[in-house]
């Protein structure tokens, strides 16, 4: 909504300059040059320079941002130029730069004079909508930033829309009702069993996001005496859900099976991957190699969101086929945080990874060995884990693709340490009269909607 | 009289302290970590452990029981770690909206269950009876979530007369503040007419048949009069017991509305502070019902009192 981030990613998860004007990295990946665009203001007239960048990225340093852990010093160099000198290559950092929480730029200004509690609650960026109220769980209130830099292709100043409401909606059913009503105009992240009922319904317009949101994987407990430490185990799993069917029939539009934490057509996605298709024969055979012929118990963790529920509820008759009978356990996410970190000791979790930055940037994040927090006994193999360290220091994003598309093979192919599930897209719904929203042109937390317009 | 009240006020202080040490333990030994849950699991293990020593997380139960029980005694509820302020201040924003609408909703589903009780009563057997009889025997069954979806789709989807969701302040515009308190108060009050509807309809028949009436009529006194004096006075017993247990379940059912129609209170309030694992702010709404459960209870034991004397003097006389 406020977009104060110096680049973002476009649907195929390329970066895209944003307040940055263009940007320069030596061969080495060690240093680069950002190049601001001139002219821009902060909300509180301020300008947006290279020093309240530069004090923008030092804070990141200066208050130990893993994302930030190779960067060495950060310059500037006149009004609009950034310089950023790194210990190691890191192809991650200018896409942590285009998301939260490193990439957003805010008012070194508007922070000195009220402190940090208070920027907490009162967003000071460049965006096309100034910040004007919030009120927790309940809503957000913009208007229009008459001062904002960007025209349309005509030169005409944006953004048209005078100001945005955003209204938090916790049930779907109501959601539906003021969309129906016409007391909102866009619903976004809509639940997909609503998403479905609007599309094609007389004016409205349901969409999918170009960009991924989550990819959904069956962690295994691997450190504990437990059946999901079997790797035979975890191989029959996989051959004896028919997940492709399970997501057709169940999630359709805002998910797609997948075999890993990528898609057909991104950088990072393996198309020579190691697949197993559904044979539930196969599932007994290899039950009965890591002897459980007579069947087995396992565990399945999950938060207790309906997405969970579903997808467990129709994994169990393909499990309980070939004897696999599943213990479900759904916790709230306190209950479910705590798992994770705490009393993860069997079976498997059902998690998920955001494309923020991209899956390789989160992956790293949750899963790598630099992780910060882990999930308890799990655990890959030394390769793995070095493979994840050699991708991260890659000067370029082509040389860092051939690396993750290994790791992509060792944690879901060779290994199988994680059973992918299915990836999820976003979703809205909107009423037909309004138009460019900015939805999905990129990453969702980019939510740009300066040349959205209504025609009513 | 002052000696029956003193001794409900200090039983009730006692409740009260017993809520608060039962809802303090079972929050904190619940599995979740507010520090994780708030700052994500992208966090460092430093910002973490600091983030725990701020809001006092690794103290013993005890010692943080007596810390927060201090401050509650202070006034002070401390820190809500989700809406990122002092659990007064963002009392002090949604506690009047819950009450202003359980208000209207007790007052609105008392009286008119009353009226319609006594309409039911007066007319047993005949169709109106039987009609009253059947809506009301809807309203006890009939889950709150499912009335609220069904009004809203009526009466805002289809006729298009109020709004979906929201809510008005009444200082900020009293029109709108009617039109956005309309489907959430009749869905609050909608059980309470129900059950206040059956019981007085009961108890107005019961009383019917006692020989105080029968002997008022004897006496040639008109139905109207006997009706005002002698049956309603007589039947209100059962139903001021049941205004307690209304005054508990619009408290508890303001968690449902108030979730369903996206309106600020206490109710949508408490579930988020759950989902978060908010202790301070959970806690805070916890003892707040508890107080109002409490003082609801105490009035009615008082008002038990007034209405028929032999309760107070413990049932000698």
């Amino acid at each position: 909504m406020l977009p104060f981030y110096l680049f973002r990613l476009d649907a195929s998860g390329n970066l895209v300059c944003w307040l940055a004007e263009s940007y320069d990295v030596t061969d080495d990946g060690l240093h680069y040059t950002i190049n601001l665009r001139k002219g821009v203001t902060f909300h509180d007239g301020t300008a947006m320079d290279a020093g309240a960048v530069a004090w923008n990225l030092q804070m990141n340093l200066d208050n130990g941002k893993a994302q930030f852990n190779r960067v060495e010093s950060i310059e500037t160099e006149g009004d609009s130029v950034v310089k950023v000198n790194m210990s190691q290559a890191d192809v991650l950092f200018l896409p942590n730069l285009a998301a939260d929480p490193c990439g957003l730029i805010i008012s070194p200004s508007a922070f000195e004079k009220n402190g940090a509690e208070w920027c907490e609650k009162n967003p000071v960026g460049t965006g096309p909508f100034v910040f004007q109220s919030w009120e927790n769980d309940v809503k957000v209130v913009y208007t229009r930033n008459d001062n904002y830099w960007g025209v349309d292709a005509d030169g005409n100043q944006l953004p048209y829309l005078d100001g945005i409401e955003c209204i938090y909606m916790t049930e779907n059913a109501v959601a539906e009702a003021a969309l129906e009503a016409d007391e909102v105009m866009v619903w976004v992240r809509s639940d997909a069993d609503s998403t479905l009922k609007f599309i094609g319904k007389s004016g409205f317009i349901a969409e999918k996001a170009g960009v991924p949101s989550s990819n959904f994987n069956l962690v295994a407990c691997t450190e504990t005496d437990n059946p999901a430490a079997n790797k035979d185990v975890r191989e029959a799993i996989l051959y004896a859900v028919n997940f492709e069917e399970i997501v057709d029939a169940l999630y359709s539009l805002n998910f797609v099976a997948t075999n890993q934490n990528s898609l057909p057509g991104r950088i990072y996605y393996n198309d020579k991957l190691t697949t197993r298709e559904y044979n539930p024969e196969k599932a007994k055979e290899l039950l009965a190699n890591a002897g459980y012929a007579d069947g087995v118990e396992i565990t399945f963790h999950a938060d207790n969101s309906s997405f969970s529920e579903k997808l467990f509820t129709a994994m169990s008759p393909y499990l309980e086929a070939v004897g696999i009978t599943m213990k479900i356990n759904l916790l709230d996410m306190g209950g479910y945080f705590d798992l994770m970190v705490k009393d993860f000791s069997d079976g498997f979790l059902l998690g998920g990874y955001t494309y923020a930055p991209d899956e390789f940037g989160k992956m790293y994040a949750l899963a790598s060995n630099s992780a910060a927090l882990k999930v308890i006994n799990t655990k890959m193999d030394d390769e793995t884990y070095q493979m994840f360290e050699n991708a991260k220091g890659c000067a370029t994003l082509d040389e860092a693709a051939e690396i993750v598309k290994q790791i992509q093979e060792s944690i879901y192919g060779t290994n199988l340490y994680f059973i992918s599930v299915m990836t999820s897209f976003d979703t809205v719904i909107s009423h037909d009269y309004v138009h460019d929203t900015g939805f999905y042109t990129c990453a969702g937390f980019h939510w740009t909607p300066e040349a959205a317009y209504i025609t009513k | 009289m002052f000696e029956y009240i003193s001794k409900k006020i200090l039983v009730s202080i006692l409740i009260l302290i017993i809520v608060s040490f039962i809802s303090f333990w079972i929050i904190s030994v619940l599995p979740g970590d507010a520090a994780i849950i708030s700052l994500g699991l992208d966090a460092t293990g430093e910002r973490l452990a600091e983030l725990r020593a701020e809001w006092h997380l690794d103290e013993p139960l005890l010692q943080r029981y007596f810390y927060w029980l201090s401050g509650v005694l202070r006034g002070d509820f401390g820190y809500s770690t989700h809406y990122k302020a002092t659990c007064l201040e963002v009392l002090q924003q949604r506690m009047p909206i819950t009450v202003t609408l359980g208000a209207i909703s007790l007052v609105g589903g008392v009286l008119l269950g009353i009226v319609f009780g006594i309409i039911a009563a007066v007319n047993r057997g005949n169709a109106v009876d039987t009609a009253v009889t059947f809506m009301a025997n809807l309203g006890v069954s009939v889950p709150a979530f499912w009335l609220c979806i069904l009004l809203i789709y009526l009466f805002a989807v289809w006729l298009h007369l109020l709004p979906v969701q929201g809510y008005v302040s009444p200082s900020e515009n009293f029109g709108l503040f009617l039109q956005s308190a309309c489907l959430p108060c009749c869905s609050m009050a909608w059980g309470s007419m129900a059950t206040v509807c059956r019981q007085t309809r009961s108890a107005i028949l019961e009383t019917l048949h006692q020989n105080h009436v029968k002997t008022a009529r004897a006496k040639g006194l008109r139905e109207n009069r006997i009706m005002a004096r002698h049956v309603l006075k007589n039947s209100l017993i059962p139903v001021i017991t049941l205004l307690g247990f209304q005054v508990r379940n619009l408290v508890g059912g303001s968690v449902v509305v108030e979730q369903i129609y996206n309106i600020p209170g206490m109710g949508r309030t408490l579930i988020q502070a759950v989902n978060s694992r908010d202790t301070n702010m959970v806690l805070a709404c916890l003892m707040i019902i508890a107080v109002i459960t409490i003082v609801a209870s105490l009035l009615v034991d008082v008002a038990y009192g007034i209405v028929d004397p032999r309760i107070r003097r413990g049932g000698n006389e």
